[in-house]
């Protein structure tokens, strides 16, 4: 049975003055798998996010993500995506169900309260959430969990995670990679996985692709990792 | 255009600037002990001509400060706000979402715009009770360049954002200092003929001049603001003031495919 692709990569390149950051990246996302992005630090992998999501314009290549080209359609592209990124934070002025109501109103999510209701106390933000906190005073755990809200809140066809959990406590991060093992089950979800954890990247993708200094090394299935461990 | 997008982008702009204490208090503060000490300063100065003459320079210099707020705030408040989002880090998550630049755009002028209608009639007020300035007793016609205050207010805020986008950290300091390195050739408070040489040139292309003219020739000589000179002609005005403002999108367009390009948004 032929299998979806969503994420459709090719010749993708990108130098940062003389620094070659993505070097002839070519690759295939399949609907509904976890796709894992393994590098070590500097090796692209925040890069390759970025670009995928528009924030970075590459150098030269293609990139067609849900069959439509980035460049032509981005505004209708960022319907159906989301990132939860730990290089990032929300508004610091808003409390928690503010930010998630804003976001929620940026992706026409109607009814958003029973949504932001579910997420909030999923990630165990719902005490916090009655307390009005405002961001500037949670945790960078608690923020990295009001993140994840965020990235959830349009039920996105593709959820870009780059190093989610980061700051998260052992617990958090399994309820964290349960969840993604759930997406994964139901196919519900395609996931682009970043990190540089080949332990959680084994336990909870379906493919992996390791990059390093900008090039794609292998992309291969979990069951094959242990021929190219030594390429990471 | 999603009218809910940018609905829900300005509401997020007002309320960061709500809940942010420090941010309201400077916002009304400052201009207000501003007014104060241009008005009893220039009470002080005019002494014992506080009869016609004297009592027109002063409602000359409390309006022209309170116009002049109008290009500030219109410049400061498009251009703070969207620093607030690199502060946080929350620009590239706006940035993923299905935002236009066209929706961005106008909600950070709507933000202005609501935060200008709040701020300015507080400065009506307090020049009505201190100096006994009557808005209402100015020519109507002062309307029309209102507008061009606006507009050039806007774009000025555009242009920082833009700027903002490209440079980053290192042009913080613009949204602070731009309309105070524009405001001697605006000619606020004097006529343009004081000024010389090449800062003489320079005040013809600065829109909001035109008003300030105008101004002066409705309150200090009692004549129409539709005035046929061109020192106070207010569809040059309006047409520099459209110029700059479309110049505005064109460069924030340029800086932000240029900011993609060099991954400058990465760091913001």
């Amino acid at each position: 049975m032929n299998k979806k692709v969503v994420i459709e990569v090719n010749r993708l390149r990108k130098k940062f003055k003389s620094r070659v950051v993505l070097n002839n990246i070519n690759l295939k996302v399949y609907q509904g798998e976890v796709f894992g992005l393994l590098g070590p630090n500097g090796s692209g992998k925040s890069v390759l996010i970025q670009t995928l999501l528009g924030i970075v314009e590459p150098d030269s290549g293609r990139i067609k993500i849900l069959g439509k080209d980035l460049k032509k359609n981005s505004s209708a592209i960022h319907q159906e995506v989301n990132l939860a990124s730990a290089y990032s934070n929300l508004q610091v002025q808003f409390n928690i169900i503010d930010n998630l109501k804003t976001f929620a109103a940026l992706y026409g999510i109607k009814d958003p309260m029973q949504k932001i209701t579910q997420l909030v106390a999923f990630f165990g933000l719902d005490k916090l959430a009655k307390q009005n906190s405002k961001s500037i005073n949670l945790s960078s755990g608690e923020n990295t969990r009001l993140l994840l809200c965020k990235a959830l809140i349009n039920d996105p066809k593709i959820l870009f995670l780059d190093e989610p959990n980061a700051s998260l406590d052992p617990l958090m991060t399994k309820k964290v990679q349960n969840l993604i093992l759930k997406f994964r089950k139901n196919k519900s979800m395609t996931i682009f996985y970043s990190s540089h954890d080949l332990a959680e990247v084994k336990r909870i993708c379906t493919r992996i692709c390791f990059i390093k200094n900008g090039k794609i090394l292998k992309i291969t299935d979990v069951k094959n990792l242990k021929s190219f461990i030594k390429l990471y | 255009m999603n009218p809910g997008r940018i609905k829900a982008l300005t509401f997020y702009y007002l309320f960061a600037f709500k809940n942010d204490v420090t941010r309201v208090i400077l916002a009304i503060c400052h201009p207000v002990f501003d007014l104060m000490i241009w008005g009893f300063t220039t009470k002080y100065i005019i002494g014992d001509q506080i009869g016609n003459k004297g009592s027109n320079y002063l409602s000359l210099v409390v309006s022209c400060f309170i116009f002049w707020n109008i290009i500030s705030k219109a410049q400061q408040e498009t251009s703070s706000q969207f620093k607030e989002d690199i502060y946080c880090h929350n620009l590239n998550n706006l940035m993923i979402t299905p935002l236009k630049s066209s929706e961005f755009i106008l909600a950070l002028l709507f933000s202005s715009l609501i935060k200008i209608l709040l701020i300015i009639p507080l400065l009506f007020i307090f020049s009505l009770v201190l100096f006994n300035f009557n808005l209402f007793k100015l020519n109507p016609t002062i309307i029309i360049h209102l507008l061009n205050y606006l507009i050039f207010g806007w774009s000025l805020g555009i242009g920082v954002t833009a700027l903002t986008l490209r440079l980053g950290n290192r042009v913080d300091f613009l949204p602070i200092i731009l309309s105070f390195l524009i405001q001697p050739f605006a000619c606020v408070f004097y006529p343009r003929t004081t000024l010389n040489g090449i800062f003489y040139a320079i005040s013809w292309l600065i829109p909001p001049s035109y008003g300030f003219e105008a101004m002066r020739n409705i309150i200090l000589n009692q004549n129409s603001i539709i005035s046929p000179a061109n020192s106070a002609n207010p569809l040059i005005a309006f047409s520099l003031s459209i110029f700059y403002f479309l110049f505005s999108l064109f460069f924030y367009e340029l800086l932000l495919q240029n900011a993609r390009r060099k991954g400058t948004l990465i760091h913001l």
